[in-house]
């Protein structure tokens, strides 16, 4: 047998935290890129900052107002 | 919290002052129109922190480009507790005419008149309370640049913001006086907010006004009737500007004291300008800077010493080689050395490259996977870290040095004020195409980004000319699609001895500056037929880039390149590993067994789609990863290369494709692209061309997507754009590769493509025809 | 002596009489300061001949020949010619 079925080939302790890790990491990517898409802020991460701050743009402002 | 807004003229040191007061690194330029957005920051060191809002440069309140609407409406409709107006001191004049229109305003206001040490250098001096005083806003004498006068600017502003500041207007001694005063009676019957300035925009006939408040209409237009102006006749527009420019000239310019009297004298700007504007030598020096910053980044032959002195190869000299393991390798001095010195002096860009990936990123990552190796981990294990996110995320990281080094360039370009002299230079050329020279820069822009590149497009007075622009912007390779050129350029230099590949890869830059203008040309003779738009602009004086605003963009390039390779193509490596290590079944695939996976059952679906293009059936098995490569760029272009490194990887240690004596991380991806190509003999240079072209045409990220979405504005013109860029990608694509595999077809297209022209031309003398006849 | 601006010789100078044409160009050109009465200096030609560089109000302004040609311009034939002699070569 050369395919594998994924559970049957083993789990160490190694395993479960890179899976875990990767699962993690591809959610928070989507859902961040999900949310800013919302609130109409682009994702290119470019770091043009010379022409555009459209990504990094202060929130604190209203953060504080919040308060 | 109270909020202060920032308005100003254009390139008058707002958002350096925004720096300065909020200690934020928002970016500054030297051109006019850098900052097409509000961005906002906080103020600390007043009684009560303070929002500060840094509005877009504008000339004026009249809306002449969507910035200007932008301005406006945020000072009349979100009623900011005090606008700070910044002055340019060195140029009194212009600046002060803004000033006059944002008195008119019911909002408290203090000047903030800026660049006093350029003032102060040239001798000459100007009374700062005079101009208070016939202001009647108090004037605070600043420097942004050196954060000077701050603290008593925001203090006095402060105060300001607690009182009440009805408009005031310098037309009262006009003719028209009694007009405004009329129809701002009026409007203050009908609770209008800001009486006067709405009155005056009312008088101008300003478009939005007239809109806003057609009852009132009525007064002007009687009052048209009676009046007559032996210079402006009936034109009240002129007549306002004219008034407010006069007042100026005769009541606030005399506060200006020049210590050289004549008007038009020549400053070190103006001797720069000479010789680089210049009528004969302005566009060959443009092309020779363009070159320069190319070869200052690619070449492995800097200043051609190599070409000249014909200097050997490390290999080739025996003080540097050893044998290990019965192999020739370089000892590892030699491996520093090569990375300044191999057969040719390398430029700059090349050595920050060489030391950043074959002695850091490379080690580093070969450590680890050494480590990862020995871990005893399951094998999928090791294969997913190795080949699926070291790779994948390596291969991306490794793009940094050529692109920061890029970038340094086009900001020092910028910065000095040359940028906004090409738009000059260029614009007789530009216009051909429909085009004003101010469509440039956003064009320029898009080499870095295509995002803050079709916002910026907001400088575009005219929406033709902006919806033509934002469209091929992409087609401008952005510092995201350079992984692509360069891996996919370096992968055929090597697999095919043919040319260059520094030149294959500003081939490929300029293949897409022509893609851009030959659509703008399409485009302009078809769907977007209209005038050419004006050209007027104001030109800055060229001054010394400033290290800290280069090290700061730098900075911010490097930031945002690392944690993107850590979140998005991170993110984007593990789905395609994984949607290659599974089938439909979520069976788990053994790297043998990829063939078989989700992803390449989906992506063979889709393949014969790109047989045209050189990268479809005819590649066989594993023809899909080139399709799947290019639509993971559609998340992000870095992707495309990410992908493959990814893909050739796992493809590799499934014994499909052979990798001897080639490193899959190492130099840019370009072994990774070279090993596909030496599995399979389907692949030449053409597909390869192909490749790139239709990468770097086809619809953008989808951060890019996004942004023109939302500047576009309309969903008809959005979904026509998207069909634009399949459109052009696929006939690019296709045109390369038939041309290059079967030479005989340039005539077929040449047919084609005179055919087309032939369509376009006569249709629009036909219409022209239609149009005098229906006007006659 | 009267002429529209792009009928100028670089170096040449002179005072605005006044502005004509379409809206949204003239409302520009007034904006930027081409007003009556200001007074402007052509200081060059792009490299093509157009646009054209003029300074005006103490700074710099570019535009095109067929916007120029919107500015009516009075100059006096001895201050164009010492211009012109003086040139911005000086």
């Amino acid at each position: 047998m050369t395919k594998s079925v994924l559970l049957a080939s083993g789990f160490g302790a190694a395993e479960i935290i890179l899976v875990v890790a990767c699962a993690l990491i591809v959610a928070s990517v989507t859902i961040t890129m999900i949310v800013r898409k919302k609130k109409g802020k682009p994702s290119c991460g470019c770091g043009d900052c010379l022409h555009c701050s459209a990504c990094c743009k202060k929130t604190d402002v209203k953060e504080e107002k919040e308060k | 919290m109270r909020r202060f807004a920032l308005a100003g003229n254009p390139n008058s040191g707002k958002t350096t002052l925004f720096n300065g007061l909020t200690g934020s690194t928002a970016h500054v330029g030297n051109w006019p129109g850098v900052t097409v957005d509000k961005r906002e920051g906080t103020y600390k060191k007043c009684a009560e922190p303070i929002a500060i809002v840094d509005l877009p440069g504008i000339y004026s309140l009249s809306p002449y480009t969507p910035e200007e609407v932008i301005a406006r409406n945020y000072i009349l409709d979100e009623k900011p507790d005090c606008v700070i107006n910044i002055v340019d001191a060195t140029n009194l004049e212009r600046n002060l005419y803004l000033t006059t229109q944002i008195l008119e305003m019911d909002v408290p206001m203090v000047i903030a008149l800026n660049m006093m040490d350029a003032v102060e250098k040239n001798g000459d001096k100007i009374d700062a309370n005079e101009l208070e005083k016939r202001l009647g806003v108090p004037v605070v004498k600043i420097s942004a640049l050196r954060s000077k006068g701050l603290t008593e600017l925001m203090d006095k502003a402060y105060n300001e913001s607690k009182k009440r500041r009805c408009g005031s207007s310098v037309l009262e001694e006009s003719d028209i006086s009694h007009l405004i005063s009329d129809v701002k009676t009026a409007l203050t019957g009908q609770k209008v907010a800001n009486p006067l300035f709405h009155a005056i925009k009312l008088v101008e006939g300003d478009e939005i006004e007239v809109k806003m408040h057609k009852d009132v209409l009525g007064v002007v237009e009687a009052f048209k009737e009676t009046y007559t102006n032996e210079i402006f006749g009936g034109d009240f527009e002129a007549l306002v500007a004219d008034g407010r420019y006069e007042y100026i000239s005769k009541h606030f310019a005399p506060v200006l004291q020049r210590k050289i009297k004549e008007k038009f004298n020549l400053t070190r700007s103006d001797k720069a300008d000479r010789v680089l504007t210049h009528r004969i030598w302005g566009i060959p020096i443009f092309l020779l800077i363009l070159f320069a910053v190319f070869h200052l980044t690619f070449s492995e032959d800097f200043l051609f010493l190599g070409a000249i002195f014909k200097l050997p190869e490390l290999a080739d000299i025996p003080a540097f080689v050893t044998v290990a393991n019965g192999e020739e390798t370089l000892t590892y001095g030699a491996r520093w050395l090569q990375c300044i010195y191999d057969g040719g002096v390398m430029s700059p860009g090349v050595i920050i490259n060489n030391v950043w990936n074959n002695m850091i990123v490379g080690e580093l990552f070969g450590l680890i996977q050494g480590a990862v190796e020995g871990s005893g981990m399951q094998p999928w294990a090791i294969g997913l870290i190795n080949n699926g996110i070291i790779d994948g995320v390596g291969s991306v990281l490794s793009f940094l040095p050529p692109i920061l080094v890029l970038f340094l360039c086009f900001s020092i370009l910028e910065d000095s004020g040359y940028m906004a002299r090409i738009a000059f230079i260029l614009d007789r050329m530009f216009r051909r195409f429909g085009l004003s020279g101010r469509a440039f820069m956003p064009m320029i822009m898009g080499f870095g980004c295509s995002v803050p590149a079709m916002i910026n497009t907001r400088t575009l007075a005219d929406d033709k000319e902006r919806t033509a622009t934002i469209r091929v912007i992409p087609f401008f390779s952005c510092g995201a699609k350079l992984p692509i050129l360069t891996a996919v350029a370096g992968a055929m230099a090597g697999a095919f001895g043919v040319g260059n590949a520094d030149l294959i890869t500003l081939a490929m830059y300029i293949l897409g500056i022509v893609v851009a203008i030959l659509s703008v040309l399409l485009m302009r003779s078809t769907t977007l037929k209209g005038e050419t738009p004006p050209f007027i602009m104001e030109l800055p004086t060229y001054h010394a880039p400033q290290f800290k605003n280069l090290m700061l963009h730098l900075w911010d390039k490097t930031k945002h390149f690392v944690k993107k390779a850590f979140t998005i193509i991170l993110a984007s490596t593990i789905v395609i590993w994984a949607l290659t290590h599974f089938s439909f079944g979520w069976q788990y695939l053994d790297d043998e067994f990829i063939n078989e996976s989700i992803l390449a059952n989906i992506a063979k679906l889709v393949q014969p789609l790109f047989t045209p293009l050189g990268f479809g059936s005819q590649l066989g098995e594993f023809g899909w990863v080139f399709v799947v490569a290019a639509v993971s760029g559609l998340i992000a272009k870095e992707n495309v290369i990410g992908t493959f490194s990814t893909l050739a990887s796992c493809l590799a240690a499934g014994g499909h494709i052979n990798v001897e004596g080639l490193d899959i991380m190492a130099e840019n991806g370009v072994d990774a692209v070279r090993a596909m190509i030496m599995a399979n003999p389907a692949i030449i240079g053409a597909t390869l061309v192909a490749f790139i072209a239709f990468n770097m045409t086809t619809i953008p990220c989808f951060a890019a997507v996004g942004t023109a979405k939302a500047e576009l504005g309309d969903k008809k013109r959005f979904n026509y754009t998207l069909l634009f860029w399949i459109a052009v990608s696929y006939v690019v694509g296709a045109m390369i590769y038939t041309i290059g595999a079967w030479w005989w077809t340039c005539f077929i297209w040449t047919a084609a493509v005179v055919g087309v022209i032939a369509f376009i031309v006569l249709r629009n003398k036909k219409l022209a025809k239609k149009e005098s006849a229906t006007t006659l | 002596m009267e002429k529209t601006l792009d009928q100028f010789a670089v170096g040449e100078h002179g005072i605005v009489k006044n502005v004509v044409g379409e809206g949204k160009i003239k409302r520009r050109l007034f904006d930027m300061g081409i007003t009556p009465g200001a007074e402007i200096l052509l200081r060059k030609k792009a490299p093509l001949g157009d646009p054209l560089e003029v300074t005006i109000r103490g700074y710099e302004l570019t535009l095109r020949k067929t916007e120029a040609c919107c500015v009516n311009m009075v100059t006096r034939e001895s201050t164009a010619t010492a211009a012109r002699d003086k040139g911005v070569a000086k």
